[in-house]
């Protein structure tokens, strides 16, 4: 019974992750991009856990592990620490909910309509992992403030971790690829070598 | 040489970079043991991938050793071991700058041995994220602004790579009833037959992400934009082999779906974004000053300019795109050179003169075989890349006088590095360099039959 148990939860954190996403692009003040961050990072540890323990991958079921302690716990903690001491000012918005909502169309529009793995990734759940991809990239290449470009790697992990399938080999090896620039800034921004006010907005922090 | 052997390739300077960061500054006799042990490592790195390249072992499913791997991963060491002599060469190298450059070395050649697409591109990462890490080294506020923009582009390309090959891994899965892929099926080796079955649309989808974070690593336009100033910033001479890795991965990625894509895509899109490269760079090579950052812009044209090549395609295509970026590489390593001698000035003018295709230099052999091939191909193409050529070769020559040679000494290092430059150690700064010249003019204009069929090797085993 556990399996028609499980088996909606899929798509049900995949929507928290891509809401968190949006969510993510509009933010301002600091705690709320690690708050949104964080459940983002939550949701995508839980489709790939729920992948891959229905699908008997126990590579998948390690990254959704890495990915909760790092992207859900370890980093989130580590950011809210850094901006607490350091007082960081809120960033700005990249693109709005506006260039958010035409990503993911585009997101939809980009995936073929076929299932996936024998149905176990649909279309809507591919498109909502290229969307988180997409919106992690965007505020890679758009915004100049160090926080914001960090959520931006982790988003970008995220989408990696809900694209992932049981069967598709090393892909326990995905979530270190956006940990490990993840790692590196967080180190230069905890040692203090970068600008925690770079590109952010004058005047009122802010939604 | 068997498998376990073959690791040692990048194990070695793997094992260096920890030693060399362990030892850090410790010294012997006035000289660092870094830089022995530097290059120490650099010279057995380079007899393993010359053992690799010769007596290859059989591809498994983490070891590629087709032509292209081999070639490549020997190149790679070659380098690797000139730049340890030219630094051997240099007075005081930044600390940890040797414990990085021998990471980089041995992520570059994972890269280029791995057989599997996940570890390619994890590893052509890690290379990425080495050379910001280089960046930061003077610890001024420019290089840790350098460093941290190259982190986030090592982030962005290395994780739309991989989105890229999770969408290739998904569309080669059957359409009902998927068992797992095994892991051999998702290697370089195996990639085009795992294809062939597979899913179209989505083929196509995950072609565009890896080809996008391919090119963003080899800096490609409009990629560029994104472009950490890796050249200029990072204090390495072997800087360009990620350009040279990343070239290689989207060679790899076009010849791998050419067959199961559909045909407007592929090509013309590797071609596109090549030609656009080739432009860009020839309308901003007129605006540097400075010689590092000229060799980082002409880094852009040369790959996009590799790039052209194949996206045509063609065998022909393929072996002059092959022989360019290895001659590329070799120039621009040349160019990056730390000797800060008295021939310097001269080295640099030369190896622009080389940059800019003319001959006696290899580089116009590279040139004029890709624009055969283009000619041949699509002679249309002929007209946007023959102004992008001539536009940068003018470029090149006119910035030639006025261009300051790269990190030249401060008032406050003058002394010491003046000092430096009359004695016997700071000779081998020069002479790799001019090793580098001689190789592009012998391999470009007078190239020996042997290495002739090798190259046709590579072409032949990717047409």
């Amino acid at each position: 019974m556990a399996v028609p148990l499980a088996q909606p939860l899929a798509p049900l954190f995949g929507s928290v992750a891509l809401i968190a996403g949006l969510v993510l692009i509009t933010r301002r003040r600091a705690g709320a991009l690690i708050g949104a961050g964080a459940v983002q990072a939550w949701a995508a540890a839980g489709v790939a856990a729920v992948r891959g323990g229905l699908g008997g991958d126990a590579g998948l079921v390690a990254a959704a592990l890495i990915t909760l302690a790092a992207n859900g716990v370890a980093i989130p903690i580590a950011l809210t620490i850094i901006t607490r001491r350091r007082d960081a000012a809120p960033v700005s918005a990249p693109g709005g909910m506006g260039l958010g909502a035409v990503l993911v169309g585009l997101a939809a529009l980009a995936v073929p309509g076929v299932a996936v793995a024998g149905g176990a990734l649909t279309r809507e759940s591919l498109a909502v992992a290229i969307a988180v991809g997409l919106l992690g990239a965007l505020m890679l290449a758009g915004q100049r403030s160090p926080l914001a470009q960090l959520a931006g790697v982790l988003s970008l992990g995220n989408g990696l971790i809900l694209a992932a399938t049981p069967g598709v080999p090393l892909i326990a090896m995905g979530p270190l690829v956006a940990l490990a620039p993840a790692a590196l800034l967080l180190g230069a921004m905890g040692l203090g070598a970068v600008d925690l006010d770079a590109g952010a907005t004058p005047g009122s922090p802010g939604p | 040489m068997n498998p376990p052997l073959a690791a040692l390739v990048p194990c070695v300077p793997f094992a260096a970079a920890i030693a060399l960061g362990l030892i850090g500054d410790r010294r012997l006799g006035g000289r660092r043991i870094g830089v022995w042990v530097n290059l120490a490592a650099a010279g057995a790195t380079f007899l393993a991938a010359l053992a690799f390249a010769l007596e290859p072992p059989a591809s498994s499913a983490l070891l590629l050793a087709d032509p292209l791997a081999r070639h490549f991963a020997l190149l790679a060491g070659f380098v690797g071991l000139t730049a340890s002599c030219a630094e051997f060469g240099q007075a005081e190298p930044p600390d940890l700058a040797h414990a990085l450059g021998q990471g980089f070395l041995g992520a570059v050649l994972a890269a280029l041995m791995s057989n599997s697409l996940v570890v390619t591109i994890a590893a052509a990462e890690a290379a990425c994220l080495a050379l910001a890490a280089a960046a930061a080294l003077p610890r001024t506020q420019a290089a840790i602004r350098a460093a941290w923009t190259g982190t986030v582009t090592a982030g962005l390309a290395g994780g739309l790579a991989l989105f890229g090959v999770i969408l290739l891994a998904l569309a080669a899965l059957p359409a009902a009833g998927a068992p797992a892929l095994t892991a051999p099926a998702l290697t370089w080796s195996a990639l085009p037959q795992a294809v062939a079955a597979g899913q179209g649309g989505l083929l196509g989808l995950g072609f565009v992400f890896a080809l996008v974070g391919a090119a963003a690593m080899a800096m490609l336009a409009p990629l560029h934009l994104w472009r950490s100033g890796r050249e200029d910033a990072a204090p390495l001479m072997t800087t360009p082999l990620v350009t040279t890795l990343a070239i290689t991965v989207i060679l790899r990625l076009r010849q791998a779906v050419a067959d199961t894509v559909d045909a407007a895509l592929p090509g013309p899109a590797v071609l596109a974004l090549g030609l656009l490269a080739v432009l860009i760079a020839a309308l901003a090579l007129g605006r540097q000053q400075e010689a590092r950052r000229f060799v980082a812009v002409a880094t852009v044209g040369q790959a996009g300019l590799v790039a052209v090549a194949i996206g045509l395609g063609t065998s022909a295509a393929v072996f002059a795109g092959v022989l360019h970026l290895t001659l590329a590489t070799l120039l621009l390593t040349a160019l990056l050179s730390p000797a800060r001698t008295a021939g310097s000035g001269v080295t640099v003018a030369a190896g622009l003169v080389a940059l800019a295709g003319l001959p006696p230099f290899g580089l116009f052999s590279g040139i004029v075989l890709i624009a055969a091939a283009a000619a041949h191909a699509a002679p249309l193409l002929l007209a946007p890349l023959g102004a992008g050529l001539g536009l940068s070769a003018w470029a090149m020559l006119a910035r030639l006088p006025a261009l300051r040679a790269p990190g030249a000494a401060t008032s406050r290092t003058a002394p010491r590095a003046a000092g430096w430059a009359r004695t016997g150690w700071a000779r081998t700064g020069i002479i790799v360099p001019w090793l580098h010249l001689a190789l592009t003019a012998l391999l470009g204009l007078a190239m020996p039959i042997p290495l002739l069929r090798w190259f046709a090797t590579i072409a032949g085993s990717l047409g």
